[in-house]
């Protein structure tokens, strides 16, 4: 995954809507790489019918 | 010092009286909390009225069973009716609920005495942090060390005697690291066999409850007593509850245990001192007569991802509205850390739970012909509490996720002790609702080896 630019983590920071200041977001955009890893490690293809772990139970118990 | 059973024994046959016991643990509360800072608060009046209406139930031949008189206190994330309950938070410095959580009510039902509320990592995942309202608790072997988290007052408490059990909470390990690092049991129990109706949720599809006390044998006791469907925790089932205690002494022969060796020598290795521990742990087993051969799994990072974008989404939705009017009301580590959770798109987190089910998968394949499981818990003895990196969930797998993204349970067991005499670890994992395997090899563990005569010296046991 390529490395985020400044302008796209700004972005994705204002979409949260909390008012980080410019350390905060320093810190943060250092720290993104790492998840950023994750994030790729769990979209790697998988079989188009593999489902995910929630069950609905439609009976409220 | 004793163990539960040991108390409950002496207290069932009125050779200890559950005043006595309870006085006791509280002055080794007085003694320790100011360096341990294991307590945020101690409910003195409380632990002795509920140990003196214990005495007198016994006396008058109406015991409650095993935990009746026995002094607990319980993670402060747990919901005490008229008791402040803080999460160990700024946020909720003064919250006072009106009703228990499910598991406080339990083990209240059963006897114990409650003698306060237990430090915690904010929110369960924030510390060890310094720019809270209470300090971090810290590890009773040293107390320059860390306890790991976020159950850090639990395994404080339990390992230096000022209690004899107590609650967890474990989203990715917060039983079993404080349990790994101040060298007690602790259990995080199958997803879904404790209630966590009451208790502050961090993320709602890996939060569970669990005990944590000196010995396996004592994790069992208690947890008999928390475990239980609940109506009220939508992820609660709805079985009967195993009896954990019964075959709790039948040994290990015949056992077949698989060792998830990659985890500790590849994708995390570990220290010499946690490695010699689980080696010699696994010859112990076939000293007893279990079968232990090499099982292999995917990466630790390959559990780890989908467990930390899951936690991190779903605990960003727990806290968005206050991270978007309070941010600054949180400590530093748990605000930051949970910001990157609102960086994580709904397809991501979809993705991610679609790879918790295949991961789940694996797991059950590969334990078809196994009954437990042997890996690391943490990866070395405890850091120095000053030493702790922003973003270690983020920069080395843990050992104790994959059991969250799971929901298997998994048990700490003390292997023996490291650099600077602190304890080091070993974890087992059993299949869904099998605790009663987990605590009988755990327990068949303890009891061949000696490591539970050993207390921190500053417990002055």
């Amino acid at each position: 995954m390529p490395p985020i630019s400044e302008t796209a983590f700004e972005t994705l920071l204002a979409q949260t809507g909390i008012p980080f200041d410019a350390a905060q977001k320093k810190m943060l955009h250092t720290a993104y790489p790492m998840l950023a890893a994750m994030i790729e490690r769990v979209t790697a293809p998988m079989p188009r019918e593999a489902e995910p772990a929630l069950i609905f139970h439609p009976e409220i118990g | 010092m004793f163990t539960i059973a040991e108390a409950s024994k002496l207290i069932g046959d009125k050779q200890l009286s559950p005043v006595e016991l309870t006085q006791s643990c509280l002055a080794q509360v007085k003694k320790l909390n100011p360096t341990l800072n294991a307590f945020l608060l101690v409910t003195e009046e409380r632990a002795l009225a509920d140990a003196k209406a214990a005495e007198a139930r016994i006396m008058a031949g109406k015991g409650r069973g095993p935990l009746d008189g026995i002094p607990i206190a319980h993670k402060d994330i747990y919901n005490t009716a008229g008791i402040r309950t803080t999460g160990h938070s700024k946020l909720l410095q003064d919250n006072v609920p009106t009703a228990d959580s499910t598991v406080v009510h339990k083990w209240a039902e059963a006897g114990t005495t409650l003698l306060g509320k237990l430090a915690t990592h904010e929110f369960a995942m924030g510390g060890p942090s310094f720019d809270l309202p209470w300090p971090p608790a810290r590890n009773p072997w040293n107390p320059e060390h860390f306890t790991a988290g976020s159950s850090s007052g639990t395994g404080a408490a339990v390992a230096s005697g000022m209690i004899m059990g107590g609650t967890g909470s474990d989203t990715g390990g917060s039983i079993r690291g404080p349990s790994a690092l101040c060298g007690i049991a602790g259990i995080k129990p199958t997803y879904g066999l404790c209630s966590r109706a009451g208790v502050l949720p961090l993320s709602f599809t890996l939060d569970h409850t669990g005990p944590m006390a000196w010995t396996v044998e004592d994790c069992a006791i208690l947890l008999q007593a928390m475990a239980g469907h609940d109506p009220s925790d939508p992820a609660s089932a709805d079985r009967p509850t195993p009896d954990f205690t019964t075959n709790l002494s039948n040994g290990v022969k015949g056992l077949r245990i698989g060792v998830v060796r990659h985890f500790f020598e590849q994708d995390n290795p570990v220290s010499p001192a946690t490695k010699q521990g689980i080696d010699h742990a696994l010859e112990v087993y076939e000293h007893l007569g279990a079968e232990v051969r090499e099982v292999k799994l995917s990466s630790l990072a390959d559990y780890n991802a989908p467990g930390w974008l899951i936690l991190l989404s779903e605990a960003y939705a727990v806290h968005e509205p206050w991270l978007k009017t309070r941010f600054n009301d949180y400590g530093e580590l748990f605000r930051d850390r949970l910001a990157l959770g609102g960086l994580i798109r709904a397809s991501d987190y979809v993705q991610a739970i679609r790879r918790r089910r295949m991961l789940c998968l694996e797991l059950k394949e590969a334990m078809a012909d196994l009954d437990i499981l042997v890996t690391a818990a943490a990866p070395g003895e405890a850091a120095k509490i000053t030493e702790v990196p922003k973003w270690l969930m983020l920069e080395k797998p843990n050992f104790t996720m994959p059991f969250n993204v799971t929901g298997s349970p998994a048990m700490c067991v003390c292997t023996g002790f490291g650099t600077g005499g602190l304890p080091v670890s070993m974890q087992l994992i059993g299949k869904p609702f099998d605790e009663a395997t987990l605590f009988r090899a755990g327990h068949a563990y303890e009891t061949a080896m000696g490591w539970r005569k050993q207390r921190p010296a500053l417990a002055g046991a």
